[in-house]
């Protein structure tokens, strides 16, 4: 009881000098610190929050004048127009056709190299090293090299504007494969083991018990692909030539160049419409975003 | 043990597995490489067969000026010579900042300075657009300032409004990478250095960076070779078609939009086929130095 009395007494003294000149210090800093921080933060919000205000305030505002949303009811009202406008390609037709695009090609990637990925996680075989060496080093080409050869191919197999054309080229994915091997290579060992004993085939290890397990690494490459497949712009503008067949990247590319279309809310309110799929699974699923692109961005 | 029967007997398991993958691969990706280096030796414009022309198209893209590949090149050398310092050091600069917060903080810091990958490119290019366009939020708001700037229309600023654009994204990513490897520090490091009386700045300049040395490396390499193939940022906010392109005086001339372009306005697939290969051997020399300056660091 003394003691504790005549240590708070002793350092107060010294806590009342020095207190104050050192809060101010870590205030300066502490301050300056989380301006900066909050300055990125405008920055990189700033060009969406820009298009919200700009579709969510009355037709004829000057676009500089808009630093917040005013309106909710204009803006229902623009995203009305963009929804019904019909001439060709319409904006909820490139909405589906960037769905299937995004499920085909994703289900592709997740059964092929998951399957590729099994063996090279868990197996050793008579050139094994090599091919997975192969596939990890067509990483470093860029997709350019192959543009053109494979754009030949797809028009003599008669895959234009369909969607095959445009999925099954990118099935082979060597970041998925990566993703796949380095996640099932930590999966116990002993379970493939038990599973073996009770005389399960190597087909059925890999769909009854490596699958199942592999959740976290099926749900990351569905995830990483579904957004960079929305993202996908000169791979379907080189193959879709049919209005009807164009994804939303290049529909949303050919809004500015388009004459009848050419006001700039009609343009800005489908810029507005065409983030909300990347936003809205990035805010759900965003865990698996940031460790997929840390892994992709760490390869090799 | 060593028969044919014997060895398929072991192995065909394991190449049933890897088959749909390497299928694929071989006819998506390994045969159009050979197909398009023999594309590159031919005059073809797609409709006639191929004439085999030698190396014709090499020669034209090095010595016709019509082809702008020095153009491009240069454009190039200038974006890098911006985004890889600039983007670095902000990158850098928002890792070290960040990390001073609490892990709470620092996590919502991180979700929202990636917020800029998610948005796909095309998007991204169409909406800066808008922001850069005379009497844009942009223009406007460095007006006030006096600053006149035609960010899309005058020469000298066009490759800057392109680096701009990549840099909003780029950084994202770099920050995400820098501040993993950061937080992998082990906290002894900087116990140690603090024992030892190493200042705030000291301990930067000989603690984390050293240590972040290859993750800065890494974003240098990844910085060149996404120039090397940049062409949707860009190719739209130059309003790029394939008869007119790069922008005003081609300022914004990219390698990839002269592929592109040339094939699909020109039909000049021999040719681009050509500025296809050349590009992947510069993007490959790159690699290799990288993989092989990464070895010299480690035997050192």
């Amino acid at each position: 009881m003394t003691e504790t009395l005549t240590s708070s007494l002793a350092t107060k003294p010294i806590s009342k000098k020095t207190r104050p000149a050192f809060l101010r210090k870590l205030k300066v800093g502490v301050v300056l610190r989380w301006v900066v921080a909050l300055m990125w933060v405008i920055i990189a919000l700033f060009p969406l929050w820009w298009v919200v205000c700009v579709t969510f305030s009355p037709t004829g505002v000057p676009v500089t004048q808009q630093w917040f949303p005013s309106s909710l009811s204009a803006g229902l009202q623009k995203i009305q127009m963009v929804l019904q406008q019909n001439q060709k390609p319409t904006i909820p037709n490139a909405f589906m056709v960037s769905l299937y695009y995004i499920i085909i090609q994703t289900a592709g990637i997740v059964i092929v190299c998951s399957m590729a990925a099994y063996e090279f996680a868990l197996f050793k075989f008579k050139g094994s090293n090599f091919l997975f060496t192969l596939a990890l080093s067509s990483l470093m080409f860029p997709l350019v090299v192959t543009l053109i050869p494979l754009f030949r191919l797809v028009v003599s197999l008669k895959w234009m504007n369909t969607f095959q054309g445009l999925a099954v080229p990118g099935m082979a994915s060597a970041m998925a494969l990566f993703i796949f091997r380095q996640f099932m290579e930590n999966l116990p060992q002993e379970l493939m083991d038990a599973a073996r004993v009770d005389g399960a085939s190597h087909f059925r290890v890999y769909w009854s018990i490596i699958m199942p397990l592999s959740w976290n690494a099926i749900l990351t490459v569905i995830v990483l692909n579904a957004v960079g497949i929305w993202g996908n712009y000169l791979w379907p503008l080189v193959t879709m030539t049919k209005p009807e067949m164009q994804p939303i990247s290049v529909v949303v590319a050919g809004v500015a160049g388009m004459q009848e279309w050419k006001t700039a809310d009609f343009a800005i309110t489908v810029y507005f419409l065409s983030a909300i799929p990347p936003i809205a699974i990035y805010a759900f699923l965003q865990r698996y975003i940031t460790k997929g692109f840390t892994m992709s961005g760490l390869k090799g | 043990m060593n028969t044919p029967r014997a060895f398929f007997r072991k192995n065909l398991p394991h190449y049933l597995m890897v088959l749909p993958f390497f299928a694929l691969f071989a006819i998506f990706f390994l045969y159009p490489i050979a197909y398009g280096i023999w594309i590159s030796l031919t005059k073809w414009n797609g409709v006639k067969p191929p004439v085999f022309v030698g190396l014709k198209n090499y020669i034209n893209i090095f010595t016709n000026p019509m082809v702008l590949f020095w153009t491009a090149l240069g454009n190039l050398g200038k974006f890098i010579i911006i985004v890889v310092p600039v983007g670095v050091i902000i990158a850098l600069g928002l890792a070290i900042l960040v990390n001073q917060f609490t892990p709470r903080w620092a996590s919502v810091f991180r979700a929202l300075y990636f917020f800029p990958i998610i948005i796909p490119l095309f998007l991204s290019a169409s909406i800066w657009r808008f922001l850069f366009v005379d009497k844009g939020i942009i223009s406007s708001v460095l007006a006030g300032v006096g600053l006149h700037i035609q960010w899309l229309n005058d020469p000298k600023y066009e490759i800057l409004a392109v680096a701009i654009v990549d840099m909003w994204r780029a950084i994202g990513f770099h920050f995400l990478l820098l501040f993993t490897a950061i937080k992998g520090i082990p906290d002894e490091y900087y116990d140690a250095a603090k024992v030892d009386g190493a200042n705030g700045w000291q301990i930067i300049r000989y603690i984390t960076i050293p240590q972040l040395e290859p993750v800065l490396f890494l974003v240098v390499v990844n910085a060149f070779i996404g120039g090397l193939q940049s062409f949707d940022l860009p190719w739209l906010l130059s309003l790029s078609q394939a008869q007119a392109y790069g922008g005003v005086s081609h300022g914004m001339l990219f390698p990839v939009m002269t592929i592109y372009a040339q094939a699909w306005s020109a039909l000049a697939f021999g040719q681009s086929a050509a500025y296809a290969v050349i590009l992947g051997i510069i993007v490959l020399a790159i690699t290799g130095i990288q993989f092989g300056f990464r070895q010299w660091r480690l035997s050192r």
